[in-house]
C-alpha cells in the first residue's frame, strides 16, 4: 500500500463522512407579531400603541407578519382596541370601556387626539392584506368586578367577522387567559390561544378541549416546557419580548409565533 | 449653497477636520462618522450615520448625511452651535422597500479641549419621512413622526498653520 499517495484520500474519505453524519439543524423561523401595533412600550413608542398608525406601519411599513391588539366590549356588544383597566390612563373618559357604548367612546380623547379603533377596523387594516392578527381579549369588567358576558362576546366577535370567508378566518387568533371565553366562541374557522403561566394546564386545555395553541410569557419559560410541548406537537407563542437579550433569548426557544416590541430587531434575528 | 457661496466671497482659509458622534433618538441608538469644512464659523458636514438594529431597521445600516452649523462664539473656549442636518437611507424589509428621511435642526454647545480637539453636545428634532413601497398595498405609504436625538461627540480639526 502506498501511503504517500493514499493518505489525502483517506483524510477525504474521513472528512466527507464526518459532514454527513452532522445532524440537520431545522431552524424555526415564527411568525412575528407587532405588539399592540409596533409596541406597547410607552418609552419606545413611535406611534400610541393599539392606533391605527401603529398598526399600519407595523404591517406595511416593518413588515410584520401580524398584529396582537387588546380587545374589551363596550356596553352596547361593540369591540374595541383599548389595552388597560381603566380608560382615565390613556383617554380623558373615566371608568372601564364596559360602562360606555361604543357611540360614546368615540367621543373620547385616545392619547389627546386620537379615538379608539374597533375590531372591525383592525380587521380592515391586517386581514384585507393577508396579515395575520391576534385579538388579545381582556376578559374581566374591572369597574364591576365581574367577567364579561362570553356568550355576548362571542355574539359581537361573529359580528365583525362576518365579512370575512372561512380561509381569512384562519388569519386571526382569539387569545384569552379566560378558557370559558375560549370555550363560548362558535366559530370554528378561528385558532383559539389559551394565556396562561401553568404549561400543564394549557396542555391539557390543548389535548382535551380544543384549544390550537399555548401563549406564554418569555421570561417565565424554560427549555422543559420547549421539549414537553415539542414532544406533544403543541404551537406556542412567547410574549414580553422588548430588548434584544429578550429577543435572543425567545429565539432560543424556537417559538411557533412571537409577540415582540421591537419587530426590525426581531425580524433581524431571523435573517 | 450658502456656504459655498461664503467659501467663495471670503479670503479666509477653509479648515478641515473628522468629526464622530454617538446618540440616542426615538428610534434608537446612533453613530456618525464625518468630514467637515469650516471656514469663519460656518461648517458643512457630510458624513454616514449608523443605525440599528432598532425600532426601525432591521439592519445595522450606514444612512448618508448631510449638515450645516454656525459657530456663535460666545466664551474663548465655548461656542454655542446652531443648524440643520438631513439623513437619507434605504431597507429592503422583505418585499418592502423604505425609504427614510430625516431633516432636523439643532442646538447645541462646544467645547475647545485642546488645539485641534472640540467637543460637543447637541440636542436636535424634526420630522422623520418614511415612505414604504410594499407590494401587498397599491400605494407608496408614508409615514411621519416627531424624532429628537441627543448626542455627543468629538471633532478633529487638522490646523496646517500649527502642525
Amino acid at each position: 500500500m502506498n501511503l504517500k499517495l493514499d493518505l489525502p484520500i483517506v483524510l477525504i474519505a474521513i472528512i466527507l463522512s464526518c459532514s454527513a453524519c452532522k445532524k440537520e439543524v431545522i431552524r424555526v423561523i415564527p411568525t412575528i407579531y407587532g405588539h399592540a401595533g409596533l409596541t406597547l412600550a410607552d418609552e419606545r413608542a413611535i406611534y400610541p400603541p393599539n392606533s391605527e398608525a401603529s398598526i399600519r406601519f407595523a404591517l406595511e411599513g416593518l413588515n410584520a407578519d401580524g398584529v396582537e391588539v387588546d380587545v374589551q366590549l363596550t356596553k352596547d356588544s361593540v369591540l374595541v382596541i383599548y389595552h388597560d383597566q381603566f380608560l382615565d390612563s390613556r383617554t380623558d373618559f373615566e371608568g372601564c370601556v364596559n360602562d360606555y357604548t361604543a357611540a360614546e367612546l368615540a367621543e373620547a380623547r385616545y392619547y389627546d387626539e386620537l379615538t379608539l379603533l374597533t375590531v372591525s377596523r383592525v380587521l380592515e387594516l391586517s386581514i384585507k392584506y393577508g396579515k395575520k392578527v391576534i385579538l388579545d381579549v381582556k376578559p374581566y369588567n374591572f369597574c364591576q368586578e365581574e367577567s364579561i358576558n362570553f356568550e355576548v362576546f362571542n355574539w359581537s366577535l361573529n359580528q365583525a367577522l362576518s365579512a370575512y370567508s372561512e380561509k381569512q378566518k384562519e388569519l386571526i387568533t382569539v387569545n384569552c387567559r379566560k378558557f370559558e371565553l375560549l370555550f363560548a366562541l362558535d366559530d370554528t374557522a378561528i385558532v383559539r390561544c389559551f394565556e396562561s403561566e401553568n404549561v400543564e394546564l394549557g396542555i391539557n386545555y390543548c389535548e382535551n378541549f380544543g384549544i390550537d395553541k399555548l401563549m406564554i410569557r418569555s421570561d417565565i419559560f424554560t427549555q422543559g416546557m420547549m421539549e414537553t410541548l415539542r414532544q406533544k406537537q403543541i404551537q406556542y407563542c412567547l410574549v414580553n419580548i422588548k430588548t434584544l437579550q429578550e429577543i435572543k433569548w425567545a429565539a432560543s426557544f424556537s417559538p411557533d409565533e412571537i409577540i415582540t416590541d421591537n419587530i426590525a430587531a426581531t425580524r433581524k434575528q431571523y435573517k | 449653497m450658502v456656504f459655498f457661496a461664503i467659501l467663495l466671497q471670503s479670503n479666509g482659509q477653509p479648515a478641515f477636520g473628522l468629526y464622530g458622534n454617538a446618540g440616542l433618538n426615538r428610534m434608537g441608538f446612533l453613530f456618525d462618522l464625518g468630514g467637515q469644512c469650516e471656514i469663519k464659523g460656518h461648517q458643512m458636514r457630510a458624513g454616514v450615520r449608523i443605525y440599528g438594529p432598532n425600532q426601525v431597521f432591521e439592519t445595522t445600516l450606514p444612512v448618508a448625511q448631510l449638515g450645516y452649523r454656525y459657530n456663535h462664539p460666545l466664551f474663548k473656549t465655548f461656542n454655542l452651535l446652531s443648524g440643520i442636518q438631513f439623513s437619507y437611507g434605504q431597507e429592503k424589509k422583505g418585499e418592502v422597500r423604505f425609504r427614510f428621511l430625516d431633516p432636523q435642526v439643532e442646538i447645541g454647545g462646544q467645547w475647545q479641549l485642546g488645539r485641534k480637539l472640540k467637543l460637543a453636545t447637541v440636542f436636535s428634532m424634526g420630522s422623520a419621512q418614511i415612505y414604504a413601497n410594499n407590494p401587498t398595498t397599491p400605494l407608496t405609504e408614508h409615514f411621519y413622526f416627531l424624532n429628537y436625538e441627543f448626542k455627543i461627540g468629538l471633532t478633529y480639526r487638522f490646523d496646517r498653520n500649527h502642525p
